[in-house]
């Protein structure tokens, strides 16, 4: 349980933009372990996504594209790849879901074609071989009738279905890290529920590490096992799930987890709001990012960007009103 | 898909017979009485009026229109007016097969130039080669088509005699070498604004299909990346570019016109240039029918194509 397949140190992503550079995440570390299920949670445009498609590589324009850090699977460096090594590497070590799968998956070409497709380039399967593969992952992921569905278009089958097929092309590979980003938010709730159950259960079955990029807390209490909270291109807070839901250490998190409506809560009271709003990129705030917004800021915090700590065992924090806390504690 | 093109074929009916009556109310509402310009000047009233009996002009005009569209699907077009005794059918008829092959082999270059540099400009946006396309194409937009003919004419068949400057061998009567020889001048300057044109469009298209999801999923499979511009991207790509190739096959075949005389090549366009000129009625009538029912045709196959192409299409 406790082998890292992932680690990730101090990753920036910038883009080059009208303005100039622009960071769209900076210094984010983190890892995931052999077999289990860490969280990104955080608001729009937070940089969830940007990290995942940097652990991918998925922005490859090098002209408009700077990644810093590293990204360490299996011992080697992703960032400092040969693209050609990076190709082999998507897809058979590192797979990733999308949020929407009409979108995601290619409108004329048959869902056989695209799932046999990885199996093909990374395995050289040849093609019956790589149908028979196919129709068991179609089956893994509960799809009915999978040898019809191989013949169908994506737009013939239903938003789950095809959400489905999107886990089952993902997973054709057995990849070591799956990366979902926000692969529930396109679902109805019901749906949501029996792709959320899915995952789960193929990350025991095949012992993959998954990343859940979500902005849904109840999904993330649900299912991982710990949790990374975001804010403007930052990680903020890290945590085991107990830990974090029981004691957030951060003013974001604890303003997130105020701001879920309880069924057992005062329903006439107005829901708990995070005051203003998310800085742009290129107004960030000097010190803390969160000090424009957080109620409890003082002189240090606007001036001073506080590093990302462990306080109390393995959670970390990015704040210095925790660490002061936690000193007195001491 | 076979729901589909037969619904597809049931939509030609109406379209068909719109224009029909067009092309026979064009003819029947211009001033002027046939049956006199037929006679000349000398006539009499009586030659007239036996004219009109003989030739139906005096029945209805719904007689008049279904007789003529019976005669139409016999593919009796009439005989011309101006050339005397000369059946139209036969003018257009032998008229129409330069006009196609040009047709063909000018969209044949437009293809062949347009769609591999549209791709490449798209795949490189940005670079080089992206900036030297936009250029050519700015060019080929900008020039008309004759200045385009006599340009090549002057560089390439005066200044280093490779190519004849004018002039017209059949592909099936001479063989293809020399068609090839007489042809490709008055074949690239047809072309080479609708393969500017085309570019813009391959390239416009190329650049959102790979912008969308569906490629970031592939290349997040380990897609190489000249499969993720041919297999994912251009099989999606090819809707855009598909319309505009039947576009340019139109107006190629209509607006051949000008591209014709300048190399006096005998097609459609001559005739119809002719045809104006002289007044000839019948000729006007059968070519503006002709062609309108290739737009017709052209844009049937197109859409049959679609349905080949994009599988969403066939179910509606």
């Amino acid at each position: 349980m406790d082998k890292t397949i992932l680690q990730v140190e101090d990753l920036s992503t910038s883009f080059h933009t009208e303005r100039g550079w622009l960071k769209a995440i900076d210094g984010v570390s983190f890892h995931v372990y052999e077999g289990e299920i860490l969280g990104i949670v955080g608001e729009s445009g937070c940089g969830k996504s940007v990290t995942s498609q940097s652990v991918m590589r998925l922005y490859e324009e090098k002209r408009t594209t700077r990644y810093e850090g590293k990204v360490i699977l299996s011992g080697r460096n992703l960032l400092e790849l040969p693209y050609r090594s990076m190709q082999h590497i998507r897809g058979s070590e590192i797979s990733m879901i999308f949020q929407d799968a009409l979108s995601s998956l290619n409108p004329v070409l048959k869902i056989g074609d695209q799932i046999m497709e990885p199996l093909r380039i990374h395995q050289n399967l040849k093609r019956a071989e790589a149908r028979e593969r196919g129709v068991e992952m179609l089956r893994l992921v509960g799809i009915p009738a999978p040898e019809k569905r191989m013949d169908q278009y994506p737009h013939e089958l239903s938003g789950g279905m095809r959400q489905r097929v999107m886990i089952a092309i993902a997973l054709a590979c057995r990849p070591k890290l799956l990366i979902a980003d926000e692969p529930t938010t396109a679902l109805d709730v019901t749906i949501q529920a029996q792709i959320m159950d899915l995952i789960v259960s193929l990350n025991r079955q095949l012992n993959m590490g998954v990343i859940l990029i979500t902005h849904d807390l109840a999904v993330v209490a649900q299912t991982c096992q710990r949790v990374a909270v975001m804010y403007l291109g930052q990680i903020v807070e890290e945590a085991g799930v107990p830990e974090l839901f029981d004691r957030p250490l951060h003013p974001y998190t604890k303003g997130l987890l105020s701001s879920i409506p309880r069924m057992d809560g005062d329903s006439s009271q107005p829901l708990h709001v995070i005051a203003g709003n998310v800085p742009l990129l290129h107004q960030m705030p000097a010190g803390c990012r969160f000090a424009p917004r957080c109620p409890c800021a003082t002189e240090k915090c606007r001036s001073e960007m506080p590093p990302l700590r462990e306080v109390k065992g393995k959670q970390k924090v990015r704040c210095w009103m925790a660490f002061g806390e936690e000193e007195k504690h001491v | 898909m076979k729901k589909y093109i037969l619904k597809r074929f049931l939509t030609l009916v109406p379209t068909i017979f719109i224009v029909s009556v067009v092309v026979f109310l064009l003819v029947h509402l211009t001033p002027g009485d046939p049956a006199a310009m037929m006679l000349g000047d000398d006539a009499t009233m009586e030659d007239i009026a036996a004219l009109h009996a003989k030739l139906g002009l005096d029945d209805p005009w719904l007689v008049q229109y279904v007789r003529w569209v019976g005669r139409c699907l016999h593919g009796d077009f009439g005989t011309s007016t101006a050339v005397i005794g000369q059946k139209v059918s036969d003018m257009v008829f032998s008229h129409f097969r330069p006009t196609l092959c040009l047709a063909i082999y000018s969209q044949l270059i437009t293809v062949l130039i347009a769609i591999p540099t549209g791709v490449l400009a798209a795949k490189n946006r940005g670079k080089i080669a992206d900036f030297i396309a936009s250029v050519l194409s700015l060019l080929g937009i900008s020039l008309p088509s004759f200045m385009m003919g006599l340009g090549l004419v002057l560089l390439i068949a005066v200044h280093f005699r490779w190519l004849p400057a004018a002039g017209y061998k059949d592909l099936f009567t001479d063989g293809l070498l020399p068609f090839l020889r007489y042809m490709t001048l008055p074949a690239l300057s047809l072309g080479f604004i609708h393969s500017a044109y085309m570019m813009r469009m391959t390239k416009a298209s190329m650049l959102e299909v790979l912008g969308s999801d569906y490629i970031k999923m592939a290349r997040s499979k380990g897609v190489k990346e000249h499969a993720i511009i041919g297999k994912h991207a251009f099989r999606n790509a090819l809707l855009t570019i598909i319309t505009v190739i039947g576009q340019g096959f139109i107006s190629a075949l209509a607006g051949a016109a000008v591209v014709e005389k300048l190399f006096t090549i005998p097609g459609i366009g001559t005739l119809l240039v002719d045809s104006i000129e002289k007044r000839d009625y019948q000729v006007i009538q059968a070519i503006t029918l002709l062609i309108a029912m290739l737009n017709v045709v052209i844009n049937l196959v197109i859409d049959l194509i679609y349905g080949l192409c994009d599988p969403r299409i066939r179910l509606d």
